[in-house]
């Protein structure tokens, strides 16, 4: 017997826990995204006056953060824990501390602190104000009121926390290795996982071809733009999604300048904020609906 | 039962405190700084009269609390006067009120004789002058509240609700006593009361105020010390104490203690340890692990070298230090062996070949790779040298340090802790046995990175801190990126103050264009796609020099002494602050006025003649007056005088040395007709005056000097 959660057991406490706060349990979005504020449950709900509360797991692909798995603290694919709340409940914090405690955290018996952490997408065109929380030392979670998404000004403003699950799991498992997590019975992070970052990583920083990238970038951007012009903000948002990740490919391989960079990310961010316009009017008009 | 009317009339406490979700310490830091003086503005401005050494403000991470010891129960009694009729037409010739004076006594109400006499813009009116009891303070402080939580300006605020009300963070909870009472009240939708919250984990839940004397006490007892003061002195009591327990000293040389301060509402300190096997690190990795993000503050020995050990400030329950500390202490483990995995890496792939990888970084997409840019310091170190003749083994040294002064910026270090740059180029050099001097010099080539940061040490990290600006100053002026308005990306403006304060410590005396051509030329020769324009190098200098006059100006210095000096167009920086300097000092002697005043008539006259005589010379054979021949000798002395003092930089004497032509100027124009019919003669003395004129100048405009503000001795 373990006196620590598993892997899977906090992944399984959240959603039981976030689900009893009326979160519509989601499932992790079908293409590659940097963080799970890219899933549309997050990036397109947040943008109109409905409420809405969503929980997932989004796993979290950043290429150029692969250590070929011989860093313990190094991935280039991970999991965050998303929760999106509109409106942002008055006693969000105590909310969320809550969650905390279902994890097995004695909140008195522990150092637990709301650094300011103020957050800043600039491929999605949006930022908030918040906090990294901070168990003992160790960053928890993000915890961030959105006030721009896709440059839209928010009204009403919603609360997205994204939970850190390894550094989490890490701290109640007492592990130095991300590898050494148990995740469940006897089966460790490591036996799951460290594979797939040795292989990506010689992908995404020896392997991939750049010129296909650089290539299905413009693709990408053109589908979106058809998708657009055909008054399709969904699937266009998909194509949003895919240059971003083509771009992270890109920047791992280590192709793009930094000049070059800003440029990258103002077509991304150009992208994002036409198919948030759409959906928002859609949204208002009830337009998609025949 | 209503207390008895007046039994509250005597001055009470009062307590107005905003409870907030988490506020960046920043913004805690800085309403701490601004409220004081927000409460005494909107007091003054009810006409409530207090005493501001009577006014606290105390700041945690939950709450900005507004604390005044015994404020007055009422307003001060104000006096309303109204102005009515002109005096002449308020009395008659006996001095009898008029029919005026009477309807304006009885518009306002008082008789007429108790009307008065009072200047107005200097005449005289009659006034009716009343004066109102003050209201009870009471009554204004809901007022008072909201414009001291309206007042209290952030760098960046948000909204959280529908309310229309911006701030750091949410406002959760308004906390208001006079006295004993609860001042009721509504902001944004919140409604006031008497309950203040504890320490969140602590004590939680509500703290009912009975007193607002006794708030601080009550917080107390809750878990919260409210006073910022009071937090500080204690961590730092606690640190020294935890420190000497060690036989160790704490060190903080990112300033984090400011921060810490406003992070936590129950500060208690303690010790944590990491593996001793990681001193083998640079010690600034070791306490950029420990400082940044983290905030511990690192320990070193008597010695000054890192002890395996830190110490930090906990938020928490004391009791529970033991297992809080060793949750820290995973977590700097972990930042510590990441860091190791990067050093490691970083010192298997040897700086000799991270060197070697330059030409796959973009310095810029215009500018080339940071290989070029290499090939461009090396170059111009060597220019440089020769230009201020530098030692031959100095020379050696930064050619040395040229080239593997960008080698780090492929290092993974670098991008993993960016303010690392140059500092691990020199550990790695080092640790590959590189000349100490080499390795200096790449770590000190940065320097300065703030305004009045750490200088180079060494002359040639000096010299190469120098080539490393210039490139980046040329680039930025060669793609046409230069800083607008508060954006400077490439931080040019720091590169050009830290240029000047570089060759002022130094004393590196050139000429500065003639370095940026140099620059310029390097970039053609690399075929770099930019301006190639000559105006490039007089714009770039120009940026250079304003730099100077601007922190001239910022430590006081008249802007018109700079102007002055700049107006003598000197070519080298250093030459620049020097006459600044002079020209200060000499401003204020009497043998100015005799500078001021020839040169003066000398340009008043050639302004006058709209001469441009420029380059004209002067023909003794035309002189006819005794005048002339003086002056002109006169000028012709003072030339190798002025050119050998200048030489030597030693403005103060030149400057003494150029007023003594006085004398000779005024009899010149006392004797000399300037403007004579004959043109020959006439160019002939104008071109004299433009000599004497143009001598002069050399030390600076004696006309802008004379515009500055007067020196207070």
């Amino acid at each position: 017997m373990t006196d620590f959660p598993t892997f899977q057991n906090i992944i399984l406490t959240l959603q039981n826990y976030w689900a009893s706060q009326g979160c519509v349990i989601m499932q992790p979005y079908h293409t590659e995204v940097g963080a799970g504020t890219f899933n549309p449950a997050t990036f397109l709900r947040c943008l109109d006056d409905k409420p809405w509360r969503a929980a997932y797991v989004e796993p979290s692909i950043r290429p150029s953060d692969g250590r070929y798995g011989e860093n313990p603290y190094r991935l280039s694919h991970y999991y965050q824990f998303q929760v999106l709340l509109k409106p942002a409940p008055g006693d969000v914090q105590d909310i969320y501390l809550k969650s905390l405690a279902e994890l097995g955290v004695d909140l008195a018996a522990h150092d637990i602190r709301f650094v300011e952490d103020d957050w800043e997408g600039p491929t999605l065109g949006a930022w908030g104000l918040g906090w990294e929380v901070w168990i003992d030392g160790m960053e928890a979670t993000q915890f961030t009121y959105f006030q721009q998404v896709g440059g839209v000004d928010l009204n009403p403003v919603s609360v997205e926390l994204t939970y850190g699950l390894e550094r989490i799991a890490m701290y109640l498992q007492k592990k130095n290795s991300v590898y050494d997590l148990i995740w469940a019975g006897d089966v460790t992070y490591g036996d799951v996982y460290r594979k797939n970052e040795t292989q990506w990583s010689s992908y995404n920083f020896e392997i991939a071809d750049t010129d296909l990238l650089f290539s299905h970038f413009t693709d990408y951007e053109q589908e979106c733009e058809r998708c657009l012009a055909g008054g399709l903000p969904l699937p266009g948002y998909d194509y949003v999604l895919k240059c971003s990740h083509t771009f992270n490919l890109l920047d791992s391989r280590g192709v793009i300048s930094v000049t070059d960079r800003t440029g990258y990310i103002a077509r991304v961010r150009n992208l994002a904020r036409r198919c948030a316009e759409m959906y928002l009017k859609q949204q208002e008009t009830g337009e998609e609906e025949e | 039962m209503a207390p008895a009317a007046g039994s509250e009339m005597v001055p009470q406490d009062f307590l107005f405190e905003i409870g907030s979700e988490e506020l960046p310490a920043a913004a805690a830091r800085s309403a701490a700084a601004q409220t004081g003086q927000l409460v005494a503005q909107s007091l003054a401005r009810h006409h409530i009269e207090t005493d501001s050494d009577t006014i606290s403000v105390w700041v945690t991470p939950r709450r900005i609390a507004v604390f005044i010891k015994g404020l007055a129960p009422l307003q001060q009694t104000q006096e309303i006067v109204e102005r009515g009729p002109v005096a002449a037409k308020s009395f008659d010739d006996d001095g009898k009120p008029t029919k005026a004076a009477e309807g304006f006594a009885r518009a306002k109400g008082i008789p007429v004789n108790q009307l008065e006499l009072r200047e107005h813009e200097g005449q005289q009116f009659v006034f009716a002058v009343h004066s109102r009891e003050g209201l009870p303070t009471l009554e204004l402080l809901p007022d008072i509240c909201r414009e001291i939580l309206h007042g209290i300006s952030f760098p960046k605020t948000m909204h959280w609700d529908d309310a229309d009300l911006r701030f750091s963070r949410p406002v959760r909870w308004l906390a208001t006593k006079y006295g004993s009472l609860t001042v009721k009240y509504e902001i944004a939708g919140i409604i006031s009361g008497d309950q203040s919250r504890g320490h969140r984990f602590l004590a939680d839940g509500p703290v009912r105020i009975e007193n607002a004397g006794d708030y601080r006490e009550q917080l107390r007892a809750a878990r919260v010390i409210v006073d910022q003061e009071e937090r500080r002195q204690l961590i730092l009591e606690e640190l020294a104490v935890a420190a000497g327990k060690q036989a160790a000293s704490f060190i903080d040389p990112a300033g984090e203690l400011e921060e810490v301060i406003y992070l936590v509402e129950n500060p208690s300190v303690h010790a944590g340890d990491f593996g001793e096997d990681h001193l083998r690190l640079p010690d600034r990795v070791l306490t950029t692990c420990m400082q940044s993000h983290q905030r511990y503050f690192p320990l070193t020995a008597e010695d000054g070298s890192l002890i395996a050990g830190f110490l930090y400030v906990m938020n928490g329950d004391p009791d529970c230090a033991g297992a809080i500390t060793e949750g820290n202490e995973r977590v700097l483990e972990g930042r510590i062996e990441d860091a190791e995995f990067s050093f490691d890496k970083d010192l298997k792939t040897g700086i000799e070949a991270m060197a070697g990888e330059l030409d796959k970084v973009v310095f810029h997409r215009r500018l080339g790779s940071l290989a070029q840019k290499t090939a461009r310091l090396e170059a111009l170190v060597s220019y440089f040298a020769d230009l201020i003749q530098l030692p031959e083994h100095d020379q050696k040294t930064v050619l040395a340090a040229a080239r593997l002064a960008k080698a780090d910026q492929v290092s993974i270090m670098v991008q993993e802790f960016a303010d690392l740059e140059g500092y691990i180029g020199s550990i790695y050099a080092r640790m590959e046995g590189f000349p100490s001097d080499v390795c200096t010099a790449i770590e000190e080539h940065f320097l300065p990175t703030s305004a009045g940061g750490g200088m180079p040490s060494t002359v040639p990290g000096a010299v190469l801190a120098i080539a490393e600006k210039v490139d980046n100053i040329v680039g930025s002026f060669a793609v046409d990126e230069v800083p607008t308005g508060s954006r400077d990306p490439y931080g040019i403006r720091r590169a050009a103050a830290g240029l000047a304060a570089i060759s002022m410590r130094f004393g590196f005396d050139f000429d500065l264009e003639v370095l940026l051509a140099a620059g310029q030329k390097l970039y053609q020769d690399q075929n770099a796609d930019i301006i190639k324009d000559e105006s490039l190098t007089e714009a770039a200098s120009a940026f250079i020099f304003d730099r100077i006059q601007h922190r001239q100006v910022e430590n006081g210095m008249p802007v018109e002494v700079v102007e002055a000096a700049r107006a003598a167009g000197l070519g080298s920086t250093l030459r620049l602050e020097a006459l600044v300097a002079a020209l200060d000092v000499f401003r204020g002697e009497d043998a100015f006025e005799d500078l001021h005043t020839a040169y003066f008539r000398c340009t008043k006259i050639a302004a006058k003649a709209g001469a441009d005589l420029q380059g004209a010379t002067v023909d003794k054979l035309l002189f006819q007056e005794e005048a002339e021949g003086e002056l002109f000798e006169a000028v012709t002395d003072l030339e190798p005088v002025i050119h050998k003092l200048t030489l030597a930089r030693d403005y103060e004497a030149a400057l003494k040395a150029a007023a003594g032509i006085r004398p000779a100027v005024d009899r010149f124009f006392g004797d000399v007709m300037v403007m004579d019919k004959d043109e020959k003669l006439r160019n002939n003395r104008l071109a004299l005056v433009m000599k004497t004129a143009v001598l002069l100048r050399q030390l600076g405009d004696p006309m802008r000097v004379a515009a500055a503000p007067r020196k207070e001795l």
